[in-house]
C-alpha cells in the first residue's frame, strides 16, 4: 500500500483498534449485515438534503463543504459519543487540503443531537498525522493482524466474535 | 435470528416486486425473505427466474434434496464476502503437506472426542459401551491423510456399533448409504444431509471458500468443506437427534417407507426436521466469548477460527465439547 491509498476510514481505525485496519486493509470485513451501517447511510441520504451530498476528491470523501472566506467541511456523525475516529478522519482531511488553502477548518455536526464542532489543525495535530500515517503504513505491512486486545470499543464492533473466539 | 425455510410440498417459488411467494395447488405463501438464512426444498420446486435472481441477490442458499431427502445441490449465491487473502492462504494450507495434516488431524481430534463424549454421556446412564469406548480411545490419529482417514473410519465404526447399545429399537448393524437399508441407516443419511447444508450455510457467512477442504479432498462433487466441519458437529447434532427419536418413540416403523431400502416419509422427515432445528437452536454458555451460543452458530464459529488459523492470528483447534 501507498501513502496515497490512505483513506479517512483507515485513519478511523488507525485510532480505534489496529487490528480492525488490518482487517480493513486485507478486504476483510464483517460488517455486511451490521444495523449501525444501514443507520449511517440512513442518516445520510435523508439529513441535509439541501447542500450538496458527498464530494469526493483524491481518496477523501466529505459529506459536504462550504466556501466564503474560508473553506469548510462538514462530517455528518450519528452520535457525539466515540468521536475520536471521525476527529481524526476530519484531521486526516484538514492535514492533505493544507496544501492547497490554508484557510480552512472543519465541523462534525450530530444531526439527532443538534451538535457542531469546529475542527481546526494545529502544529502537534500536523505531527501526530504525520506519525498516524507511518502507522498504517506499517499496519498494512504486518504479515498477521496484531494481537485482540479486549477494549469497551469491541463490544460494539462487528469482528468480536471472531476476535475472541 | 434467522430461520432456515423447510418446502416439504411440491409448489413454485415466484417474486413479485420484492416480495417471494411459494405457490402450490391450494395456496399462495408469503416469504418473509429477510427472516430466512436458507431456503431448504425437499418437495419438487421450480424457482421462476425472478425468484431466483432475487434470491441470490438476497445471498440466500437454496438448497434441493431428492425425493429420498439425500442432498441433490444448491443454489449458491454468488460469493459475497470475498478476500483474496484469505483464499490464497487457505490454499497455502491445502497445497503444504504438513500445514493440511495439522488441520485434518484436528479435525479427527475433534471427531474422536465429540463421538466419545457422546458415548460416555450414555455410559453415565447405564449403557454397557466400555468396549466401544476403549477401542476408540486406542486410536492414535496420526500419519498422511489416508491413514487419518482410516483412522477415522474406525472411529465412526466403534460408535455405530454401539449404536445398538444405546438404541432401543430398530437393530442397525452397517453403515449402508446407497440405498439405506435399514431404519437407522436412513436417519443418519437424512440427518447428515440436513447438517451438510446446514454447514454450507454458516461457511457462506465466511470467508472460507467451502471447496478447499483438507480432510476430504477438494476434488469431491460437493463443497468439501462442508463434509470437513459437519463430521466434528454430526455426534452432538446428528446422531444425538437420532437417539432422541428413537428412545423416545418418536419415531416407530409408520414413519418409513421399505421398498428399495428404507426411507423416512414425509411425516417422518417433518418429526425429524423439527427436532434437528430444536437441537441446533440448543444454546450453551460460550468459554470465551462470555455469552451464550447456539450450537448452529459453533459450526460458524468453527469458521472464523480455521480464519484465524490461516492468518497466523491464532493455532487452530477444533471444537470439542466442553460440556
Ligand atoms: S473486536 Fe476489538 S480487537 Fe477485534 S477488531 Fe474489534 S475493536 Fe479490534
Amino acid at each position: 500500500m501507498k501513502k496515497e491509498d490512505i483513506t479517512g476510514v483507515m485513519v478511523q481505525y488507525y485510532v480505534l483498534c489496529k487490528r480492525e485496519l488490518w482487517f480493513y486493509i486485507k478486504q476483510i470485513n464483517m460488517n455486511y449485515n451490521n444495523d449501525d451501517i444501514s443507520i449511517g447511510k440512513f442518516l445520510h441520504e435523508t439529513s441535509y438534503k439541501r447542500e450538496k451530498k458527498e464530494i469526493r476528491l483524491d481518496n477523501m470523501v466529505f459529506d459536504f463543504i462550504k466556501r466564503g472566506e474560508e473553506l469548510v467541511i462538514f462530517e455528518i456523525k450519528k452520535s457525539s459519543k466515540l468521536t475520536i475516529g471521525a476527529k481524526y478522519q476530519l484531521y486526516f482531511y484538514l492535514y492533505n487540503l493544507k496544501l492547497i488553502q490554508t484557510n480552512i477548518k472543519g465541523i462534525l455536526v450530530y444531526p439527532k443531537e443538534r451538535k457542531k464542532e469546529e475542527i481546526f489543525l494545529t502544529n502537534e495535530i500536523i505531527d501526530e498525522m504525520e506519525e498516524i500515517i507511518k502507522g498504517i503504513l506499517e499496519v498494512s505491512n504486518l504479515n498477521r493482524p496484531p494481537i485482540a486486545k479486549n477494549q469497551p470499543y469491541c463490544k460494539r464492533c462487528s469482528f468480536y466474535e471472531l476476535c475472541m473466539v | 435470528m434467522k430461520n432456515p425455510l423447510y418446502i416439504t410440498s411440491h409448489g413454485i417459488l415466484s417474486r413479485k416486486d420484492n416480495t417471494l411467494y411459494f405457490i402450490n395447488e391450494t395456496d399462495k405463501k408469503q416469504i418473509p425473505i429477510h427472516a430466512i438464512s436458507e431456503i431448504n426444498c425437499f418437495g419438487k420446486v421450480s424457482l421462476k427466474s425472478g425468484a431466483s435472481t432475487f434470491l441470490m441477490k438476497e445471498g440466500i442458499v437454496v438448497n434441493f434434496f431428492n425425493k429420498y431427502g439425500f442432498y441433490e445441490g444448491s443454489l449458491y449465491p454468488k460469493i459475497k464476502l470475498n478476500s483474496g487473502l484469505v483464499v490464497v492462504r487457505q490454499s497455502e494450507h491445502y497445497l503444504d503437506v504438513k500445514k493440511r495434516q495439522y488441520i485434518a488431524k484436528e479435525f479427527v481430534e475433534g471427531i474422536k472426542h465429540n463421538i466419545l463424549k457422546t458415548m460416555k454421556y450414555y455410559s453415565k446412564k447405564g449403557k454397557n459401551l466400555d468396549e466401544y469406548i476403549e477401542n476408540i480411545e486406542k486410536e492414535n490419529i496420526d500419519g498422511d491423510i489416508a491413514q487419518m482417514m482410516s483412522c477415522e473410519g474406525r472411529i465412526w465404526n466403534n460408535f455405530y456399533q454401539s449404536f445398538n447399545v444405546i438404541l432401543r429399537k430398530f437393530p442397525f448393524n452397517k453403515r449402508e448409504i446407497r440405498p439405506p437399508i435399514d431404519e437407522i441407516n436412513s436417519l443418519l443419511s437424512f440427518g447428515n444431509s440436513l447438517l451438510y447444508t446446514t454447514v454450507l450455510s454458516e461457511l457462506y457467512q465466511t470467508y472460507l471458500h467451502p471447496s478447499v477442504s483438507f480432510l476430504h479432498e477438494p476434488s469431491e462433487r460437493r463443497f468439501s468443506l462442508s463434509l470437513d466441519f459437519a463430521d466434528i458437529f454430526k455426534p452432538i447434532i446428528v446422531d444425538r437427534t437420532i437417539f432422541k427419536l428413537v428412545n423416545n418413540n418418536m419415531l416407530s416403523k409408520k414413519h418409513f417407507t421399505y421398498d428399495v431400502g428404507c426411507l423416512l416419509n414425509d411425516k417422518g422427515k417433518q418429526i425429524f426436521i423439527s427436532e434437528y432445528q430444536k437441537k441446533l437452536e440448543t444454546t450453551i454458555m460460550h468459554q470465551t466469548l462470555n455469552k451464550k451460543v447456539s450450537y448452529k452458530y459453533l459450526i460458524r464459529l468453527e469458521g472464523y477460527k480455521l480464519i484465524k488459523h490461516f492468518l497466523k492470528d491464532k493455532q487452530y483447534e477444533s471444537f470439542k465439547m466442553w460440556w
